[in-house]
């Protein structure tokens, strides 16, 4: 049987998240290749549309990845983008959409490690989900 | 909760027609923002400088014309000198406070007005001909939306209370109180009948709203269910051109909505079997119920707007009443509670985060 292989977008913030993964890259971790990266300045750059059109374009997972709370570069975007996520989870969820394609974590600069451990976690959980639905829908 | 007493028994309309007059003549406020009747049943928002023209008033009209609080919308700043009197609906007045907050409307000369509402009748069942009379008794006439209503009174800065033959004019903000004070009118009469009044209805239709948010979302919810909810939908966008909450110049979607490259829906269609184009209709929704769920007051402005009879108000409401939830917040009732999005406690939300 073919295995399915997630396409996931992260959104990555410029000065923890994506410096984290490119410790991962020069640490040589080995990362599974599922995770398309987009670099933003920060988590709460990230609008809930960008990750709605993710998500209906057929990403089978969307990651945004920040900074740790009290780390964010501007001070307090990723509480801002804490509570952004929740209501764009709460929305989707309402909707009986599936609110598990979409995942908020906080990954340091120095977190090369944990960042190549979220992404193949995460990996394996939407592999479990199978593709995302979207992607066989016609009236979208 | 107490309020001036007025004339016992007295229509709803002509109460507030002499409450304008008198506040006019006066001098408590330059002016009075409220629908007036136009020619073939219609009822235009109306700003109103002279006594004479109250005579064309229509305070509770059968129908939403335009929200209220997108009337108030249309101009800047109320200017010092002058006082701007708003008699709208409760949804039109927490509109209106909603988009204070947003730093759309600058309610500091405003006084907002609202009166125990009837509801509104469809606007696809109101013909020129035959006025349907909303009836807060008979809820067939009315909006969806409006029957499941739980905040159809006690909004804005004073509002005119009317249980059986009562007629109460309720101070709810020391806005409102200064108005009384300067209309001469003391807040004395004892509303606890109303209150009761009040409080038996909104819990009756928090059931039927919870009823009725339930029956959408098993008949809708899951992605097939919403593609099916909007498959109808012809992308015209009214939905979000009267929300008095979608204030922006320029919407998300319109910057979505540019031309793809084909090879983008060809892959769409190799996928599914085809592809829906226009494409983006349930980008758009629900992009757009991610942006302003929190601030929605089920006004149904949207519903009424729809041309192909989605039930749009209701989807949103339905979601708005989740979303606000995770905050404990309702859109415009407390001028007092900041936006959720504008604010933030540092220990929050960890089950959505990791
Ligand atoms: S989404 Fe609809 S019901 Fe909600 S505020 Fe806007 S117009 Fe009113
Ligand atoms: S959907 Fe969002 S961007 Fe569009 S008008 Fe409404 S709030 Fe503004
Ligand atoms: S008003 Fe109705 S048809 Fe038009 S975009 Fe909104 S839901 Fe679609
Ligand atoms: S800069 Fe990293 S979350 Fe704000």
């Amino acid at each position: 049987m073919e295995i399915f292989e997630p396409r996931i977008i992260g959104f990555l913030c410029n000065w923890c998240s994506y410096a984290g993964a490119d410790l991962a890259g020069t640490s040589r971790l080995k990362m599974p290749p599922n995770l398309v990266p987009v670099k933003v300045m920060c988590s709460s750059r990230v609008d809930p549309e960008m990750v709605t059109d993710a998500f209906l374009r057929g990403a089978d997972g969307v990651l945004i990845a920040g900074c740790h709370p009290g780390d964010c570069h501007y001070d307090k975007g990723n509480y801002y983008a804490r509570r952004r996520f929740a209501v764009l989870k709460k929305v989707v969820e309402s909707l009986g959409l599936e609110a598990e394609r979409l995942r908020l974590s906080w990954i340091s600069a120095s977190e090369g490690a944990r960042f190549q451990q979220i992404v193949a976690e995460f990996t394996e959980t939407i592999r479990k989900l199978g593709p995302n639905p979207t992607q066989k829908e016609t009236l979208l | 909760m107490k309020g001036a007493a007025l004339e016992s028994g007295k229509g709803i309309k002509s109460i507030l027609i002499d409450l304008m007059t008198d506040a006019l003549n006066n001098g408590a406020v330059s002016s009075i923002l409220v629908p007036s009747t136009g020619p073939d049943n219609s009822f235009p928002w109306t700003l109103v400088t002279d006594v004479s023209s109250l005579d064309r008033a229509e305070p509770i009209p059968p129908i939403m014309s335009v929200q209220g609080a997108k009337a108030l919308a249309s101009f800047t700043q109320f200017p010092e000198e002058g006082r701007l009197l708003a008699v709208m609906r409760p949804c039109e007045a927490r509109a209106a406070i909603e988009l204070s907050k947003l730093e759309q409307i600058d309610l500091n000369n405003i006084i907002l007005l609202t009166f125990d509402c009837p509801g509104a009748v469809p606007l696809s069942e109101f013909g020129d001909d035959g006025i349907m009379k909303p009836d807060i008794q008979q809820s067939e006439t009315i909006r969806p939306l409006c029957r499941q209503c739980t905040s159809f009174t006690s909004e804005g800065d004073v509002c005119l209370t009317c249980n059986e033959d009562d007629r109460i004019l309720v101070p709810l903000t020391t806005k409102g109180q200064n108005f009384l004070d300067s209309l001469g009118k003391r807040a004395e009469a004892d509303a606890s009948a109303w209150m009761k009044w009040a409080k038996d209805l909104s819990e009756e239709r928090q059931k039927i709203k919870k009823d009725a948010e339930n029956k959408l979302k098993s008949t809708y919810g899951g992605l097939n269910g919403l593609a099916e909810f909007f498959s109808g939908c012809i992308s015209c966008r009214n939905c979000r051109k009267v929300c008095p909450i979608c204030y922006c110049r320029l919407c998300f979607i319109d910057m979505k909505d540019r031309r793809s490259p084909s090879s983008e829906y060809l892959e769409h269609s190799s996928n599914a079997g085809a592809a829906r184009l226009l494409s983006n209709t349930l980008l758009f929704h629900v992009g757009r119920m991610a942006h302003m769920s929190l601030s929605c007051v089920s006004c149904g402005m949207c519903e009424d707007a729809c041309p192909s009879d989605i039930p749009i108000g209701r989807l949103v409401s339905m979601v708005s009443s989740n979303t606000t939830d995770i905050f404990g917040y309702s859109a415009g009732s407390n001028p007092e509670d900041p936006l959720p999005l504008n604010t933030f406690q540092l220990e929050e939300l960890h089950e959505y985060e990791d």
